[in-house]
């Protein structure tokens, strides 16, 4: 998911070329990023390194954009519908958000999503507890978080209270809106 | 909750909602019990106290459920349909106390028809798979996409590899097998690998150039050093480069390459290899240095010719010439290379369009340039060149890059040239030429175009006084710095007036202007006479060339010839114009004297009708006897009288012909019928004087074409004459011959014949042979001349044999018409005709064909006859005489006439008997003949008894020719 995000969105604001310089610094051999496919980690790493590099932009930054792109663009073009049922509030989603990722686990066992948790779940906030093996894709989250929040419009702020870059074993997001 | 496994479970109905949100329960009537939350939403008809069978329809298996087909249905799965919105409803049943409950979802087959049923993720039992189901589908819709487009990527990719697979392999193939010379080195200069070319082109295998720079094996002593520094340059800095350079074979020889060296980069733009292709310009380069040499040999021959060369450039528009150009032109070294605007400034501007429109025609591909035209030169002298060139370099495509040419001075010839041609052209000016105008103004237009004079003038001595007078211009109006037309010149006054006196061409700088830079004049000479002198005014400056002296003073001489001639013709012209006026008055005069003569004649002949008839009366003693004395004088008073008439009859007749009024009534004529008719007139008077006729009128069946009445005049005037020419008792006749397109009808007699020295006058008006025979034979003088007239009108002769003391023949021939009649009988040849014909008995007369009325005239005296049928045949009649009533009776019956004029007193049968019997014919046709009786009986009761005897009318002797007709014509019409 994260490699298609950076596809997507370095196609749709740089161009193919872009893309292809990005792949090639990479080292990344890989045509198209099939959705229900799994892909070494590592290709994600160095996609983000080159474009990180090819954009002159901080990892954490185009992580963000790129979490943000991937709701507000990517997925409205397949999960819209299914993103659309879940909830018709930013809450409301984000409660929904470990049963997805749960069936996502069952389903296709071979992408080791990440799975979250809800807790302090209050009228205008929630903690979001993202639990995941791949280490560093935290902004990607928090971009993903914002991107909801847009497609929602709803103004809200993320926080993270816990992360695993300080020692702890997960990383949690305090959400408000 | 009931721990036993096997007992009842009991669920509070919140629970049971949440574990199933979309169930239907019913009762054994078929009755809705109770819905799930989800359900309620999704449809809200199924609902509490609705049926079943209302709101829900059976699809598997195909009835619904009820408590009668539970136990069966109770161990399949069941699906029911939402009719209203078309939903699917999925699940099994089981006993929920007395009722059944319907356990389901909705069946979905994408993420969609969750919000298109207005439901949420929510709606959905957390152990219900639907939700993992949608998910599933929607994400391998989305593999699947994503499959596609790598199937798509990969087609792409194969396409494109495989159309650059063949573009390599062709590639590859041109060049291995290219006859140029590829190599490929390394990015230091050093040979990787070569093609055959290479090989063929340098002597060297690929084995022996591998790892080696090319430069190092192939370059030599004569090779450009500076061209391979640069080369060297570009390969440091990894440039691509084209050079022309010379190289050396392994065998040694050496040999010129076009080299096109490119970088090859890889992805990344760095420099891995160069590409060096190698082209033998050998051929080309020989060609090179031999047309360098051959051009310099060209300009060498060129110079030595005597001709002056220019050679244009196009593409930098500048002219090279060689010194003889220079030397042709009078200019300095300047000139060797310049511009072509420098280069057109020395043609002579009059000529300069027709130059450059020739020049554009050769560069157009229209032949080579050839031209002849004025230059001036340095020192502002003008010659005349023959110039010539042609395109010597295209471009590739096809443009002209180079023209060559160059120029002969024919200044001389163009002299001798422009001399025959103005010489020609003032020949045909002037022949063309109706007046000295006309002559002097085409003259000048002449000379001035082709000796290229901007404009000329002709000086004529003035007709008032010893001065010159400006009598034309060229081109009309006054050309700038010339006087006007009325400009007068004294003799000696100015070039004009110097060369008048003189009478020598000569010439005076012009007035300086663009067109008068000279000024010519020559004299026009005729002999001793000078008649003009021409002016000329030229752009040339200095002295004209002696041949252009020639040809003006030649041209002078030419002209007064012609001026002269013209001269004399417009008074011979005048002349003729005065002797027309002349003729013509005269013409006039004689028209008006034949209108008199016919008038008089005319107003003559009614009194003279009066005296003869009278005169006959008394002779004929109708008023009593006569004494001999009275007879004589009668006889003789008729005598006069009847000449006097014959007279006035062929002056009127000639006055006609001269006159030009004898329209004669041509038409197809029996010439028997006309003979016999003539003969039959005659006959009288020649008994008279016991002369023997001789009649051979033709067999009928000869036609010619004449005018019946005129032709019977002509035989009657022969014959008359013949008669008169006769003595008594002599012979005299008619015969008749023909050939092929001729018939001749011969009169003859054995009469006195004419003496030679007379025959010149013979048939001339007015003319008597010998005035002591018209005394004694009477006649006008005018008879001859009317017969040649009235022959000639016909197409026709008359010839003469004749002999004094033995007589004479008039022969009149006549043409036949057209091819000869089949049907003319054969005549005797003269040469076989009876040399001395017997004396015939007249034929009967037979009306002559011809459009009047035929008019029998019965009258036993011959001159009377004559008289009356040539009155009538004047009018138009047709005419035919009888001697007595026998005769008359005969002829009626026989011919039919429209009418008969009868004499009363008459030999054998007279008058009145004549028309007795006549009334009596049998015939009632014939009985009713219209008669006029015509005598001399003028007594009182003679009209009533000629009446009684049966004639239509009376006429009293004499009657007037105009009393005649009126009758006459008045009988006729009331016959009508």
């Amino acid at each position: 998911m994260v490699n298609k995000a950076i596809e997507d969105m370095v196609v749709a604001r740089h161009g193919p070329d872009c893309w292809q310089t990005i792949k090639q610094k990479a080292g990344v051999d890989v045509e198209v990023f099939i959705g229900n496919e799994g892909y070494p980690d590592s290709i994600t790493y160095s996609l983000v390194a080159a474009a990180s590099e090819t954009l002159a932009l901080p990892a954490d930054q185009i992580l963000r954009a790129f979490g943000e792109h991937w709701v507000l663009e990517t997925a409205q073009k397949g999960y819209g519908p299914m993103m659309r049922a879940a909830g018709s509030t930013l809450g409301e989603f984000l409660a929904y958000l470990p049963h997805f990722h749960d069936r996502v686990a069952l389903i296709y066992p071979r992408l080791e999503p990440p799975h979250f948790t809800i807790t302090d779940q209050r009228e205008n906030s929630l903690v979001l507890h993202y639990h995941s093996h791949r280490p560093g894709l935290t902004p990607f989250v928090e971009g993903l978080i914002q991107g909801l929040a847009k497609m929602f419009s709803t103004p809200a702020s993320v926080s993270l209270v816990s992360s695993r870059a300080g020692g702890d074993d997960h990383d949690a997001f305090l959400v408000r809106w | 909750m009931n721990p036993t496994p096997h007992g009842p479970v009991t669920l509070q109905a919140g629970v049971f909602d949440t574990l199933f949100p979309f169930h239907v329960a019913f009762d054994r009537a078929g009755l809705i019990t109770r819905t799930g939350p989800s359900l309620s939403r999704l449809a809200e008809r199924i609902r509490p106290g609705a049926r079943l069978a209302d709101v829900l329809e059976a699809r598997r298996p195909d009835t619904l459920p009820d408590h009668a087909n539970f136990s069966a249905m109770a161990r399949r799965v069941v699906i029911l349909r939402e009719p209203l919105r078309d939903i699917l409803l999925r699940g099994q049943l089981v006993p929920l106390g007395d009722d059944i409950a319907f356990l389901c979802s909705p069946w979905l087959t994408d993420a969609d028809a969750i919000q298109r049923f207005g439901l949420s993720l929510h709606d959905f039992a957390l152990h219900d798979p639907t939700a993992d189901l949608v998910q599933l589908v929607q994400v391998q819709r989305l593999a699947t996409a994503d499959l596609q487009r790598l199937a798509a990527r990969l087609t792409e990719t194969r396409d494109h590899l495989r159309s650059q697979e063949a573009e390599a392999r062709k590639l590859a193939l041109i060049v291995a097998r290219t006859g140029n010379a590829v190599v490929i080195t390394d990015r230091e200069g050093r040979v990787e690998w070569a093609n055959e070319g290479f090989r063929a082109l340098t002597g060297y295998g690929l084995g022996e150039a591998r790892g080696r720079r090319p430069g190092d094996f192939l370059q030599g002593p004569k090779t450009d050093l500076a061209c391979v520094e640069r080369m060297h340059a570009h390969l440091a800095r990894a440039e691509g480069f084209q050079e022309e350079v010379l190289n050396y074979r392994k065998d040694g020889r050496p040999y010129w390459v076009s080299l096109d060296v490119q970088p090859i980069r890889d992805e990344s733009g760095n420099l891995v290899n160069f590409m060096a292709i190698q082209a033998d310009i050998t051929r080309r380069k020989e060609l090179e240095f031999s047309l360098r040499e051959s051009e310099q040999r060209f300009a060498l021959a060129l110079n030595a010719t005597g001709e002056g060369v220019w050679d244009w450039d196009l593409r930098s528009d500048t002219v090279r010439h060689n010194q003889r150009w220079l030397d042709l032109l009078g200019v300095g070294p300047e000139f060797l290379v310049h511009d072509l605007a420098r280069f057109t400034e020395r043609i002579h501007p009059a000529d300069r369009p027709g130059v450059l429109a020739r020049v554009r025609d050769c560069l157009a591909g229209k032949g080579a340039y050839s031209s002849r035209h004025r230059m001036v030169r340095g020192d502002g002298k003008i010659i005349w060149v023959e110039d010539r060139g042609d395109v010597a370099q295209y471009d590739s495509a096809g443009n002209p890059l180079r023209m060559v040419g160059s120029i002969a001075d024919v200044s001389e010839r163009h002299v001798a040239d422009e001399s025959l041609r103005v010489q020609f052209g003032l020949a045909r000016a002037l022949s063309a030429a109706t007046s000295l105008t006309e002559a002097a103004a085409s003259s000048l237009r002449v000379i001035c175009a082709e000796m290229h004079w901007s404009h000329g003038a002709f000086w004529a001595p003035s007709s008032e006084g010893p001065h010159l007078v400006r009598d034309t211009i060229h081109p009309p109006g006054a050309p700038a710095g010339a006087a006007t037309l009325a400009a007068t010149l004294a003799p000696g006054e100015g070039l004009v007036g110097r060369v008048w006196q003189s009478r020598e061409a000569d010439w005076a700088p012009g007035t300086g202007t663009e067109t008068s830079g000279l000024i010519f004049a020559t004299p026009i000479h005729a002999g001793e006479r000078t008649l003009g002198v021409l002016e000329f005014h030229g752009s040339d400056a200095g002295p004209p060339a002696p041949g252009r002296v020639r040809t003006l003073a030649a041209l002078g001489a030419q002209l007064g010839q012609f001026f002269e001639r013209m001269r004399a013709e417009e008074r011979l012209r005048r002349r003729g114009e005065e002797l027309l006026v002349a003729n013509t008055e005269l013409a006039r005069a004689s028209r008006l004297k034949d209108a008199f003569l016919a008038s008089m004649s005319h107003e003559l002949r009614t009194p003279l009708n009066s005296i003869l008839g009278l005169a006959e009366t008394l002779a004929e003693g109708v008023h009593g006897p006569l004494n001999d004395h009275q007879t004589r004088y009668l006889g003789m008073v008729l005598s006069s009288g009847r000449h006097l008439l014959e007279l006035i009859n062929d002056i009127l007749d000639l006055a006609k012909l001269e006159a030009g009024h004898h329209d004669l009534a041509l038409q197809p004529c029996d010439l028997r019928e006309i003979c016999v008719a003539s003969l039959q007139i005659i006959q009288p008077a020649a008994r008279q004087r016991r002369q023997a006729l001789a009649a051979e009128p033709p067999p009928p069946g000869i036609i010619v074409r004449a005018d019946a009445r005129r032709l019977q005049q002509v035989f009657i005037n022969l014959l008359g004459n013949a008669v008169k020419f006769t003595p008594e008792g002599g012979r005299l006749g008619l015969r008749v011959t023909r050939s092929e397109h001729e018939v001749s009808i011969a009169v003859w007699d054995e009469g006195i014949g004419i003496p030679d020295e007379h025959l010149p006058r013979l048939f001339q008006p007015f003319v008597q042979l010998d005035s002591r025979l018209a005394r004694g034979h009477g006649g006008t003088g005018l008879g001859l001349s009317l017969v040649k007239q009235f022959v000639t009108l016909h197409g026709g002769r008359v010839d003469l044999e004749t002999a004094p003391g033995r007589g004479s023949t008039f022969t009149v021939v006549l043409p036949l018409p057209g091819p000869a009649d089949p049907g003319n009988p054969p005549l005797p040849s003269p040469a076989s005709s009876p040399a001395a014909p017997e004396p015939a008995a007249p034929e009967p007369l037979r009306a002559p064909p011809g459009p009047g009325p035929f008019v029998l005239i019965a009258d036993d005296i011959g001159a009377n006859t004559v008289a009356v049928a040539d009155l009538l045949l004047a009018h138009g009649f047709q005419v035919a005489t009888a001697e007595d009533g026998n005769d008359a009776l005969r002829q009626i019956r026989e011919r039919r006439p429209a009418l008969v004029l009868m004499d009363i007193q008459m030999p054998v049968l007279d008058g009145l008997e004549a028309i007795r019997l006549l009334r009596q014919e049998p015939d009632p046709a014939l009985a009713r003949t219209p008669v006029i009786a015509l005598t001399g009986l003028a007594m009182s009761g003679d009209r009533e008894r000629c009446l009684r005897a049966g004639a239509d009318d009376y006429l009293a002797k004499p009657a007037s020719p105009r009393e005649i007709l009126a009758r006459l014509r008045s009988t006729l019409a009331a016959r009508a």
